[in-house]
């Protein structure tokens, strides 16, 4: 969107972008240092959504919703297995999700905030699949070359200075170092601990 | 900047008359998160009625909107922890001078109580983990995302760039931890204006009217996830099949597309976009990215804005 696209977007509208990939990166870091391993690096997209700002505007609100609800069925999830500071962080990170949503809409000349809680449309993140399928298989109303999803330094030339102040996850140990004496919380931040 | 000193706990604490200090390695109980959430949404709730009803700052149209949508959100907030039994600890507030005649003033304390809400809803996440109950964490969640938004956008009518952080800030362990930061607005000083009192239901929904956000149900409402695993979301646009038989999902509008997935006799999708096929039928794109026949499916809530996709 932000490298090979018509839609005219103001400058701030451009800065919020880039804040958004900034965001979305970091994510990607923290979720691969803690052992994810994405099943995609090649992605199609609808037709028109780098044409068409209603178009970019919607598609990118239903993937930004579904990205909210897939991380608040992990909460819900990551709570009934037991991690506080792993669900706590699963909400850390949809609580951006959800102003990325908000922003998406507003660039769409959508009323930015629009629900009264985030929309739990799944009850287990692998319910989002089927959202995401055309995105990972392409198909009728999807381009028919995939985007490879850039290197870090393609994405950090892109951000510039736009970046987001990082923020510390739960799961970060110093975070909170004198709380960090209960059974529960000592389990569940090893368990969320990049291995090193 | 209010900083999280603990100095003025104790005249809060009385106040609140809530048992687990901040600090303390037990945690919070759900009763004192239900009640310090509860006194959170009526600050907020009363702060953003005054700014729409006694307020010199200019506002946009469109701010306009966002606050009303925000003050909607935060009434339903208070109304869902009231039901859970959450008990309001205060019904008037000291806001500082100034911050409803000058907008930058307005923007950022408004931002700093947002953070706050933000921060204490998702140690409330961390901590009703703790308690067992997952549901009411991710209900607690679904509070966080939509505040962290509220947040952007009063930060964006401040002039300042609305997604800023790569997380929502984890300022607080435990949701009493807050308190200091909502003390200020409980206590009457030199720098505050006069007391601000909860304007009540009636009139915060006179003053939203017709603009306010769609309801959603909570992770705890029972019937949410009760026929499968997709959400019936209220007050958005969904569909449910007809008449007792399955409607087959399609990848695109039109019965020659194939068929991803079913919507299940009882059960609903939400619907973000509509488009007319060939042959002049209206299909409904549902949250699954696949498309139903709108004559086989029947549409509830608010169908009538959803998107038209070419």
């Amino acid at each position: 969107m932000l490298t090979d696209s018509r839609i005219q977007l103001t400058p701030s509208e451009t800065t919020f972008l880039r804040g958004a990939l900034d965001t979305e990166y970091q994510h990607l870091q923290f979720l691969l240092a803690n052992g994810a391993k994405p099943l995609a690096s090649e992605f199609y997209f609808p037709t028109n959504v780098y044409t068409d700002r209603e178009q970019f505007s919607t598609i990118t609100e239903q993937a930004e919703s579904a990205f909210v609800a897939a991380y608040l069925a992990a909460v819900r999830r990551i709570s009934e297995l037991g991690n506080p500071l792993l669900a706590a962080t699963a909400a850390q990170v949809a609580v951006t999700e959800q102003v990325h949503l908000a922003l998406i809409r507003q660039i769409g000349g959508r009323v930015p905030n629009h629900v009264s809680l985030g929309q739990a449309l799944f009850y287990n993140t692998s319910d989002a699949g089927a959202v995401l399928k055309g995105f990972l298989e392409g198909g009728s109303g999807f381009v028919k070359t995939a985007r490879k999803l850039p290197g870090v330094t393609e994405i950090n030339g892109v951000i510039g200075k736009d970046t987001v102040t990082s923020i510390r996850p739960f799961t970060d140990t110093t975070l909170f170092p004198d709380q960090a004496g209960s059974s529960a919380t000592m389990a569940a931040t090893m368990a969320a601990t990049p291995k090193k | 900047m209010t900083t999280l000193s603990r100095r003025s706990l104790f005249g809060f604490d009385e106040l609140f008359g809530y048992s687990q200090l901040a600090g303390q390695k037990a945690g919070d109980d759900a009763q004192t998160i239900l009640n310090l959430a509860a006194t959170a949404e009526t600050l907020a709730t009363t702060h953003y009625y005054n700014v729409l009803t006694d307020s010199t700052i200019e506002l946009s149209p469109d701010e306009r909107n966002i606050l009303k949508s925000a003050l909607d959100a935060e009434i339903q907030h208070l109304v869902f922890l009231n039901a859970n039994g959450g008990k309001t600890l205060a019904t008037q507030f000291y806001f500082p001078k100034n911050i409803y005649t000058d907008r930058a003033q307005f923007s950022e304390i408004t931002e700093q109580a947002e953070q706050a809400f933000v921060a204490a809803y998702l140690s409330a996440v961390r901590r009703i983990t703790e308690l067992g109950n997952p549901l009411l964490a991710a209900t607690a969640a679904r509070i966080a995302v939509v505040e962290q938004a509220h947040l952007a956008l009063i930060r964006q009518i401040g002039g300042r760039t609305p997604n800023h952080v790569s997380l929502g800030q984890a300022l607080v362990y435990n949701t009493s931890d807050a308190v200091p930061i909502l003390q200020p607005f409980l206590t009457a000083g030199p720098d505050r204006g006069e007391a601000k009192k909860f304007p009540g239901e009636t009139a915060i929904n006179d003053v939203i009217g017709d603009v306010g956000v769609a309801r959603i149900k909570p992770f705890t409402d029972k019937t949410l996830f009760a026929s499968g695993t997709q959400a019936a979301v209220t007050g958005d646009c969904s569909v449910t099949p007809l008449s007792g038989v399955n409607v087959n999902i399609r990848e695109d509008a039109g019965i020659n597309f194939k068929i991803i997935s079913t919507l299940k006799t009882g059960s609903a999708l939400p619907v973000n976009g509509k488009k007319t096929d060939a042959n002049g039928f209206v299909w409904y794109r549902t949250s699954l990215s696949g498309f139903v026949r709108s004559d086989v499916v029947k549409a509830t809530g608010n169908c009538a804005t959803i998107p038209i996709m070419k």
